[in-house]
């Protein structure tokens, strides 16, 4: 296992090193740059030059970008330009709250995804697979931000059960934050639920439909065995591939859900960063979301090759 | 029954009695799967259920199971074992049945074991599964994993406890089956049912999967009811022989009886289909006229009348009983009206062909070039060890041959022998590693797109598969025009269509065939489609890799003789890969042994197989299955 993930390395590293470049790259594409934000709209000719220089965007793309990459690697953000403070704080800041939302919406999408794709694929009643087969339709065809409005309605407003929105923290009063994390969690996981949960429908039908099901079957094992102990760990290793490149659709997701729910995570940042051509604030965090997510698909490989046999051998 | 059963003979342990099964098609019409079956399977006794794709055979297995798929359901008889009507019992009852008193083995090794689980679980699996009715003992974990390692032991598997926590991708096929048979008997059943449990494994592994069950039905008592289609492996290892044709039983009797002098005409029929290793090279095969009957239309009179040389109007109109043929009815029985009748003797003779080709053939041509020559070909293809160094797989290595027009060469192996890679070589597929490829003398080694265009109209192929090599998207007529418009000169839609017409009549189909998608035709007729696409750019030099293996025994001579006639007519050279060895020795002119890459053998098709020299050959032609065990004087 040690040496599969050891090579899977290299090509990870390579992502990176590509990503850092699109980033940077997208950013000086943006029209307006740093400077003439910061100098504001009535600013000289002059002053822009000036901040230009101060900030070191006069000097060619290739030198700006080594300098980044080399103070990243000294684990040096730097200040930010725009929003204030030293970005490795104002990171350091929103990085808990937003990994938590989308950690939560991740458990809250295996459960869910996995409850619909085993009901849907092995339910002997009709009803029920019909229910799962709308449920996952609705769950997709509606957007976050209609769902998040519409959970907040009943759960927050006319039930009043949930907190409509904000966050208390985890560590300082752990039942209290669940309550404030279920509904923004609950509104990030409902489409990435679906999604899985058809896919582990198909995937579970899929395993059914195989003879060694058939020689399992032959062979007395009860219905209930057959379906965890011989057809999941068969129909597992693509839904577990799809997970982890769902944990990434989560990540961007999140910046969305917490405009709604009023979640003090890194989307707020983003955005500001990114109105004010706040290139530290948004490379920097760019960079990050594109790491976890390699990290992440990483984590998927490890754990298919875990989960499938063949994998390892090749 | 009023028939007194002898005092010898036990009760039966199995019974079935007019059983019926009826599958819902997806227009919701209704097929007849089988059809009032009898079936009686005593303790300790090996029976054969025999019969084609669409006899029903596997169904009745199932069905016994009760394990059909899901749009089919018993729909009248009962299966009893001992006194319970299995018909009659509950999700949980039948659990209790299945893999403790009934045990099932299944055709295809390589997919009938979880690919994800050892080889120790699944058999612990198994051993849980009746822990609790059937052996106390097995409700420990490490009895179960003891018990596991003995049946290891017992199907031959070497290094059991070790080999325990392997995975199924670390067997081979044959090794795959023999844990599937360990698998079946772990609770000690008192039946074994084995659909076509050596179909998909080389001779002779065959051969020691069929040895295995022997010993182990002497050995344990387990009563072997075994499903297949090969007549040789019936002679081989069972006393009773249950012929099955259109879903219902046509003849039932002691395999040395129904074997030496079949009574009804389509077993007649059947037997004479089977190419026999003995027969020498050129003679004639023998197929049984037309197609299995359209299960989902009704049957009237007897399924087999439309094909039956000796079948009159009565036949027609009124179903024949499986009824006793003199003696006792235990003895032997047979549905048919005119049981052993006249016409039926007659069928089973060979029409050996009028010119004998092997013998004339390369005494004529060996003085030209030879259309096809090819010299120490090699293809190896990439992998990588363990410790990732470069363990490169060589598929076909230094293989010379040569091929004159007119000529059959006939390539035998083993699966992973290299035949299959060397006819992709052959047809161009992709290209060679090393060695030299030439055609009517020039070399087209490494051809130009430009010449690889036209090389490839020069070689065309025949696939396996003739359900899986044709688009069912496509009608017959678009597959076989496809080459046509590819090679150019039929752009006018009415030539290609009269073009089409023409290669259809030359295959035996009707022109207005063209019209209809792979799915109306029958496999055999499927194989004549994916013939006329290959005949459609006029090749010489045709290369069939393994033509006949998906097809039926009384369909596969429908083909080859097809094949032989269209060489003839045409002057094609054709490249005859196969694993059965008594087809290709009538099929070929010589024949080249092929095992690990190399042609370890090569001759005239009668001189390879009567006086071999290489004993790897010998192995081969000994382990080929004959109907008949000795058919003295044939």
């Amino acid at each position: 296992m040690g040496r599969y993930l050891l090579k899977r390395i290299p090509s990870a590293l390579v992502v990176l090193v590509i990503a850092s470049v699109v980033v940077f790259g997208i950013l000086r594409l943006v029209p307006g740059d740093a400077a003439t934000a910061l100098a504001g709209p009535d600013a000289s000719e002059e002053s822009v030059a000036a901040i230009r220089r101060q900030l070191g965007l006069d000097q060619a793309l290739a030198v700006q970008y080594v300098h980044w990459i080399g103070d990243l690697l000294r684990g040096d953000l730097g200040p930010s330009y725009a929003v204030g403070g030293e970005v490795a704080d104002l990171i350091g800041e929103g990085f808990g709250a937003t990994v938590e939302l989308t950690l939560g919406a991740l458990l809250l999408t295996i459960a869910i995804g996995l409850a619909l794709g085993v009901l849907g694929a092995t339910s002997r009643r009709r009803s029920v697979r019909g229910v799962v087969q709308a449920l996952t339709t609705g769950a997709l065809a509606v957007p976050p931000f209609v769902t998040g409005v519409l959970l907040v309605l009943v759960l927050a407003v006319g039930f009043a059960v949930l907190p409509s929105g904000g966050r208390v923290g985890l560590f300082e009063a752990p039942d209290l934050e669940l309550q404030y994390l279920l509904l923004p969690a609950l509104c990030l996981a409902l489409p990435s639920a679906a999604v899985v949960g058809r896919y582990l429908k198909d995937s579970l039908q899929q395993a059914f439909s195989e003879d060694y099901i058939r020689t399992a079957t032959a062979a007395g094992v009860s219905r209930r065995r057959l379906l965890w102990r011989h057809a999941l760990p068969n129909a597992l290793p693509p839904v577990v591939t799809l997970i982890g490149m769902q944990t990434g659709q989560l990540l961007g997701g999140a910046v969305l859900v917490e405009a709604i729910f009023a979640w003090p995570g890194l989307g707020q940042l983003a955005e500001t960063g990114l109105t004010a051509r706040d290139y530290p604030v948004v490379q920097d965090l760019l960079l990050l979301l594109v790491t976890v997510f390699v990290l992440v698909q990483l984590l998927t490989d490890v754990v298919h090759a875990w989960l499938d046999p063949r994998i390892r051998w090749e | 029954m009023t028939a007194t059963t002898p005092a010898s003979l036990e009760p039966a342990l199995l019974e079935v009695r007019g059983l019926g099964v009826d599958f819902t098609a997806p227009d919701g019409s209704p097929v007849h799967g089988v059809r009032g079956v009898d079936l009686t399977l005593r303790r300790g006794e090996t029976v054969a259920v025999v019969g084609e794709s669409g006899s029903g055979k596997s169904t009745t297995a199932l069905a016994l199971m009760r394990m059909l798929p899901g749009n089919g359901r018993i729909v009248s008889g009962s299966v009893r074992l001992d006194r319970t009507d299995l018909t009659t019992l509950g999700e949980d009852e039948l659990r209790t049945v299945r893999g403790a008193r009934i045990g099932m083995i299944f055709q295809d090794p390589m997919t009938s074991l979880n690919p994800v689980l050892t080889i120790g679980r699944q058999l612990d699996e198994v051993l849980r599964a009746h822990a609790r009715e059937h052996d106390a003992g097995h409700r420990d974990r490490r009895a179960r994993r003891r018990r596991a390692q003995e049946l290891l032991e017992l199907v031959g598997i070497p290094d059991p406890a070790r080999r325990l926590d392997d995975h199924p991708h670390q067997f081979s096929g044959g090794q795959r089956q023999r844990i599937l048979i360990a698998m079946a008997l772990a609770n000690e059943p008192d039946v074994l049912i084995a659909d076509e449990p050596t179909t998909a494994l080389d001779a002779t592994v065959q051969e020691q999967i069929l040895q295995l069950l022997a010993e182990l039905n002497e050995k344990t008592g387990t009563a072997l009811l075994l499903i297949t289609h090969n007549l040789g492996v019936v002679a081989r290892s069972c006393d009773r022989v249950l012929v099955m044709y259109g879903g219902t039983v046509v003849e039932d009797g002691a395999t040395a009886d129904v074997l030496g002098s079949p009574r009804h005409p389509y077993s007649a029929g059947l037997l004479a289909a089977v190419p026999r290793l003995s027969s020498p090279s050129g003679t004639r095969l023998y197929g049984i006229p037309g197609s299995p009957p359209d299960l989902s239309l009704p049957v009237v009179g007897c399924a087999f009348a439309a094909r039956c040389p000796s079948a009159d109007a009565e036949c027609g109109t009124v179903p024949p009983p499986l009824v006793a043929d003199g003696g006792a009815a235990d003895v032997r029985r047979v549905a048919c009206h005119h049981p052993g009748g006249s016409g039926v003797t007659e069928v089973p003779r060979r029409v050996p062909s009028e010119v004998p080709v092997g013998a004339a053939r390369t005494d004529t041509v060996d003085g030209g070039a030879p259309l096809l020559e090819a010299t120490g070909l090699r293809k190896e293809f990439g992998r990588r060890a363990r410790g990732g160094r470069r363990d490169p797989l060589v598929a076909v290595d230094g293989v010379d041959l040569r091929l004159d027009a007119g000529e059959t060469l006939g390539i035998v192996g083993e699966s992973g022998s290299g035949k299959s890679t060397l006819a992709r070589i052959l047809v161009h597929a992709h290209p060679a590693d090393a060695g030299v490829l030439k055609l009517r003398g020039s070399d087209v080694t490494r051809p130009s797109r430009a010449a690889l265009r036209a090389l490839r109209q020069e070689v065309q192929m025949v696939f396996q598969d003739p359900y899986a090599s044709l688009n069912p998207r496509m009608t017959a007529g678009r597959i076989i025009a496809e080459p046509l418009l590819a090679r150019g000169g039929f752009e006018d839609r009415a030539a290609r269509r009269r073009r089409v017409g023409e290669l259809l009549t030359q295959v035996g189909l009707d022109p207005s065939a063209a019209d209809r998608r792979p799915r109306a035709f029958s496999g055999g007729q499927r194989q004549r489609i994916g013939i006329a696409r290959a005949l459609a750019p006029e090749p010489s030099v045709l290369v069939c890799d393994e033509p006949v293996a998906a097809l039926d025994v009384s369909v596969q001579a429908q083909i080859i003789n097809l094949l032989t006639d269209l060489q003839r007519e045409l002057g094609l050279a054709l490249v005859f890969i196969a694993h059965d060895l008594a087809v290709v020795r009538q099929v070929s002119h010589r024949i080249a042994v092929m095992r690990h890459g190399r042609f370890v053998e090569t001759g005239r098709a009668d001189d390879l197989c009567d006086s071999p020299r290489e004993p790897y050959t010998r192995a081969l032609l000994a382990a080929a299955p004959e109907p008949v065990r000795v058919p003295a004087a044939a």
